[in-house]
């Protein structure tokens, strides 16, 4: 075989490759054309289901139920939109019996699978229709260490109001380093009211007090905290943060002496943020303690101090306008050019 | 008359249907352009009982529509907003705005319903 014969075949060889190559991506191209086409069939015949259920306000039959046992992931990313536009009892008639029926059995088996994909999807029904027959499930897949499992676990043990589920997730705060706490701390936010009572409950644990505190300090509960008065007087400067924090959305009965007491803190943390407390309350506050905090060495605390003066009316600004002192001065101007 | 812009057809279409199930006249936008060009003809204002606003269109925020409106009609229609966007400060920020409510998404169909017909009413 001389030289021009070898070339020759390499090229055949190369073109059969290619050949083969193309045709294969083709095929999958066109396999995943027809996977996805029939899945947006699918799952337009259960969309208009459910919009007609929810049009003529009928709960879920059976009978008239479009859908086949096979189609869980259409029905489960179907049930999500749905999911992420309506709730109230009118949804939850309709979706709790099509969960239990048609999303809850697959999810139980796959929520042992060794593939995450089966394990997330198991996750996300237990968010669509949590139970407690599943809390065991949920409180397992919560230790799952793919993301995308965990995350989802998590909001069903919350939506579940599960109290092992909720400590797990405050545990989670505190051990986690940096953002992926984050995710923690706005699912519990989300919290019912009787999910927020138990995660009270557990902030009882001296262990678990910061996180507590910090996710109580992200809204206003109405719900009373039993410990954040002495968490107020803490000696840790962290608890007194979050605690104060917590106080300006949660307020008490003694709320503006408390914030008054706390612009003398050690902390410039703690100052800020009862100056920024102030804010909400200085129509009613003694308006001696913020001219006062005009003076502070830390420029944040004599920021916040400004603007708590200047939300308080009329007085509080004829009271910014009569400062001398250089620092209050520098203070009054930067509210009144940036508010 | 009612006004819904929302970029979700099919929640489009579904309001609209319990709308007119409850005797309204429901005018629907997708978008942002075409919805502010309707809102921002005073021939369209008498007819007007309730603007329903999303907060997330495909070409602009609803607030620049609801800035927009109310600069130039600041108090004739109520103004609902109904959006995802729930958080506190986006509450805040359309209120402000001249919304007279604001409701997150997910919602409550019978709550939405008995608000618009108060709003209605009242107004």
């Amino acid at each position: 075989m001389n030289k021009y014969q070898i070339l020759i075949w390499i090229f055949i060889a190369e073109a059969v490759l290619s050949f083969f190559l193309i045709t294969m991506v083709a095929l999958h191209r066109l396999f995943y054309f027809f996977v996805h086409r029939i899945s947006n069939q699918r799952k337009k015949r259960l969309s208009g289901y459910f919009f007609k259920c929810i049009e003529e306000n009928r709960a879920f039959d059976a009978k008239s139920y479009p859908g086949r046992r096979r189609w869980t992931k259409e029905l489960l990313e179907v049930l999500e939109s749905f999911n992420d536009r309506f709730h109230g009892n009118e949804w939850e008639a309709i979706k709790r019996p099509v969960a239990e029926e048609y999303l809850l059995p697959t999810a139980r088996k796959w929520a042992r699978s060794i593939f995450w994909k089966k394990r997330n999807q198991a996750a996300r029904s237990f968010v669509l229709c949590p139970t407690i027959e599943d809390e065991k499930n949920i409180l397992r897949l919560m230790d799952d260490r793919t993301f995308l499992v965990h995350h989802k676990a998590t909001i069903a043990a919350i939506e579940l109001e599960s109290q092992a589920g909720i400590r797990k997730a405050l545990v989670a705060i505190r051990c986690k380093a940096g953002s992926s706490r984050v995710f923690y701390r706005d699912a519990l936010i989300g919290a019912s009211h009787a999910a927020a009572e138990k995660m009270i409950a557990a902030g009882n644990e001296p262990a678990l007090r910061l996180a507590c505190l910090d996710v109580l300090s992200g809204k206003s509960w109405a719900l009373p905290i039993p410990f954040l008065k002495t968490d107020l007087r803490s000696k840790n400067t962290a608890l007194r943060r979050l605690a104060i924090r917590t106080l300006v959305r949660n307020p008490v009965a003694d709320c503006i002496e408390i914030l008054i007491d706390a612009l003398k803190d050690q902390d410039e943390e703690v100052r800020c943020d009862a100056a920024k407390g102030l804010q909400i309350y200085s129509p009613l506050a003694n308006l001696d303690c913020l001219i006062e905090a005009l003076h502070d060495p830390s420029w944040f605390v004599r920021i916040e101090a400004a603007r708590a003066l200047k939300l308080a009316g009329a007085t509080g600004k004829a009271l910014l306008k009569k400062q001398t002192d250089s620092q209050a001065v520098e203070a009054v101007r930067y509210i009144e050019v940036f508010g | 008359m009612i006004v819904i812009v929302d970029d979700d057809e099919d929640l489009l279409r579904l309001l609209s249907s319990l709308f007119k199930s409850q005797g309204y006249k429901v005018e629907e936008f997708k978008n942002g352009k075409d919805a502010l060009a309707y809102l921002l003809d005073e021939k369209n204002i008498p007819a007007m009982n309730l603007l329903i606003l999303d907060r997330v269109l495909p070409d602009m925020d609803g607030i620049e529509i609801l800035t927009q409106f109310r600069k130039k009609f600041p108090k004739e229609v109520p103004v609902l907003i109904l959006s995802v966007l729930s958080a506190e400060k986006d509450m805040m920020e359309g209120l402000k705005k001249g919304a007279i409510d604001y409701m997150g998404k997910p919602f409550s169909i019978p709550v939405l319903m008995q608000k618009v017909q108060k709003l209605i009413s009242n107004e």
